[in-house]
C-alpha cells in the first residue's frame, strides 16, 4: 500500500492519490490533465464510455467530449 | 436478436454522458491532425484537444471467400448488426441457419435463437480448428460442448473451411465446404474474429503494432498527446509477454478507465490480458482464462493439465450440478498459466476469476493446494471436493510420478 499524498492541480482542486500509483518526475505535468484543457474522446463503445464518465469524474474541471458515430452501441 | 432483451437495455444511454456532464457528439471522426491537435467530423465540426483517448474499436474480420455479400449474410459487432439479423428473422423466417467459427459469438446467438423457438432452426457450424471454443477449451474439454450441441440438433462440421457461400436471386441458399459438401443456408452468421479499427490512428501517425495501436503499459501511444484503448489498442498477453489479438469488452472496459485515470495522475500499468471469458449454451456454461494446454505448448510452455469434476452444491443438497474443472500449469515453474470450466450449473463458472487471480498472483500448484475456499451446502461443493485444491493434489502427485 503507498502512502497517501495530496496531490494540487494547476485547476485548485485536489486529487489524492498513493504515492506508489502517481505518475514520478517531471514526467507529471506534461501527462497530466488539467483544468480548463480538452479531453477528446473517439469511440464510445467498451473502452471510450467507462473512460468518458471516469475521466469527469476524476477531472471535473476538464472539458470531456465524446464521439461516437452510432446512436446505439452493444455493451453486453 | 432472441428477443430476450431491447436494444435499450443493452445499450449505455447518452443520457449517461449529459448526467456525467460529458460533451456527447453523434458523428464520425473523419481524420485527426495530431500536429494541429484537431480532430474534424463528418458533420463539419472540428474539435480542439489537448489530449485523446482513441477507442475507436475493431470490425468483423472479412473471410476472403466469395459470398459475403451476398443477402442473408452477417456479421454481428453491434447492437445495429443485431436489429438487421433480427429484422431478417422475423421478415424472411429462415429455417437453416449456418455459422462461420465456433466461437462463443456464433455459439451463443445460435442456442439462445434455438431457445427461444426449438422447432424453428436447423443450426450448423463449420470451424476451420478441430472442436468448438478453440481458443478458450483444450479438445477433451469440449468434448462435452460437441456432445450437448449435438444433442441440440447442431450439425457440426469440425475441422472443415467454408470455401465459398452460395446465393440464388441475390439471396443465400448455402455454403460450400474445402471437401466439396454443402450445406444448405438462408442465413449465414460470419463471427471469424475481429481486426482493429485503426483507419484514424494510421492517418494520426500514430505506431502499429501486428494487433493494434502500440501502447506502453499506460496505454500512451507513439505521440504523446494520444492514449489509445480497448479494441484498437495492441495488448500484450500476460504470461507470454507477447502482442496478441484481444477484442473483448472486460480489457476494454478496464482499459479505458485506465487511460482516464492515467490521465488524472496516475501511474497505474495495465498488467496484459489473459482473454478470460465466459459462454452459456443451453444449460451448459463455459469459462476459460489464460492459456490451453495446446497453446502453451505452442508459446514454449513444458505444460501439462490436470483435471477434476465438482459439484455446485453440497451433495446431500437436491439439484447439485457437476461441473469440470481443468488447470493448465508449466512444469518448469510449476505456475499456473490456463483454466477451463464447463458446468451444467451457472454459480460455478464464476470460479474462472478466482483461477484468473491465481493467474495473475504467480501463484504455482503448492499455492494452490492450500487454498481454502469460502463454502455453503447451497452453492459450492464440500470443501472436501473444492475442485481448485483438488486439482492442485492431482497435479503434485503428476510431477512426482514423473
Amino acid at each position: 500500500m503507498g502512502i497517501m499524498v495530496p496531490c494540487r492541480m494547476r485547476n485548485g482542486y485536489c486529487l489524492t492519490i498513493t504515492e506508489d500509483t502517481a505518475i514520478g518526475g517531471t514526467d507529471q505535468e506534461e501527462k497530466m490533465m488539467h483544468g480548463g484543457q480538452k479531453l477528446v474522446i473517439i469511440g464510445r463503445g467498451g473502452a471510450g464510455g467507462p473512460a468518458a464518465i471516469l475521466a469527469k469524474k476524476l477531472m471535473p474541471q476538464v472539458e470531456v467530449t465524446i464521439v461516437g458515430e452510432e446512436d446505439r452501441f452493444i455493451v453486453r | 436478436m432472441a428477443g430476450l432483451a431491447t436494444v435499450q437495455s443493452i445499450t449505455n444511454p447518452s443520457e449517461m454522458f449529459d448526467k456525467a456532464g460529458v460533451a456527447n457528439i453523434s458523428a464520425r471522426a473523419t481524420a485527426i491532425d495530431a500536429v494541429s491537435k484537431i480532430v474534424r467530423l463528418s458533420d463539419g465540426r472540428s474539435l480542439r484537444y489537448d489530449k485523446m483517448i482513441l477507442s475507436t474499436g475493431a470490425r468483423p474480420f472479412v473471410p476472403p471467400i466469395e459470398g459475403t455479400d451476398v443477402r442473408g449474410v452477417f456479421f454481428l459487432r453491434t447492437a445495429n448488426d443485431a436489429m438487421k439479423i433480427r429484422e431478417h428473422l422475423e421478415t424472411e423466417r429462415p429455417r437453416n441457419l449456418v455459422g462461420i467459427g465456433a466461437g462463443f459469438i456464433n455459439l451463443e446467438t445460435f442456442s439462445l435463437l434455438v431457445e427461444s423457438k426449438p422447432e424453428a432452426y436447423k443450426i450448423g457450424i463449420v470451424e476451420v480448428l478441430d472442436h468448438p471454443l478453440p481458443l478458450m477449451l483444450d479438445a477433451e474439454m469440449a468434448a462435452g460442448v460437441t456432445q450437448r450441441l449435438s444433442e441440440k440438433g447442431f450439425a457440426l462440421r469440425m475441422g472443415r473451411r467454408v470455401s465459398r457461400i452460395l446465393g440464388r436471386n441475390g439471396s443465400v441458399c448455402g455454403v460450400e465446404l474445402d471437401d466439396g459438401s454443402r450445406m444448405e443456408a438462408d442465413l449465414v452468421l460470419i463471427s471469424a474474429g475481429a481486426k482493429p479499427d485503426l483507419e484514424l490512428a494510421v492517418q494520426a501517425g500514430l505506431k502499429l503494432g501486428r494487433f493494434g495501436v502500440q501502447v506502453n503499459e499506460f496505454l500512451e501511444s507513439s505521440n504523446p498527446d494520444i492514449l489509445a484503448a480497448g479494441d484498437c489498442a495492441e495488448k500484450v498477453h500476460y504470461l507470454t509477454r507477447r502482442p496478441v489479438p484481444s477484442q473483448l469488452r472486460g480489457p476494454a472496459v478496464i482499459q479505458g478507465r485506465l487511460a482516464a485515470k492515467r490521465l488524472a495522475g496516475y501511474a497505474i500499468p495495465f498488467p496484459g490480458v489473459l482473454n478470460n471469458c465466459a459462454v452459456r449454451l443451453f444449460d451448459l456454461y463455459v469459462a476459460a482464462t489464460g492459456l490451453t494446454e495446446k497453446c502453451a505448448r505452442a508459446e514454449g510452455f513444458d505444460a501439462f493439465s490436470v483435471r477434476t469434476v465438482s459439484r455446485t452444491k453440497h451433495g446431500m443438497i437436491a439439484g447439485a450440478k457437476p461441473w469440470t474443472l481443468q488447470l493448465v500449469f508449466d512444469r518448469r515453474s510449476q505456475r499456473l498459466i490456463g483454466g477451463q470450466i464447463v458446468s451444467e450449473g451457472e454459480t460455478a463458472v464464476k470460479e474462472i476469476d478466482a483461477i484468473n487471480a491465481l493467474i495473475l498472483g504467480n501463484k504455482t500448484i503448492g499455492d494452490l493446494t492450500t487454498l481454502i475456499s469460502a463454502g455453503h451446502p447451497d452453492c459450492s461443493s464440500e470443501p472436501s471436493l473444492e475442485p481448485i485444491a483438488i486439482a492442485a493434489e492431482n497435479a503434485l502427485q503428476r510431477l512426482r510420478g514423473s
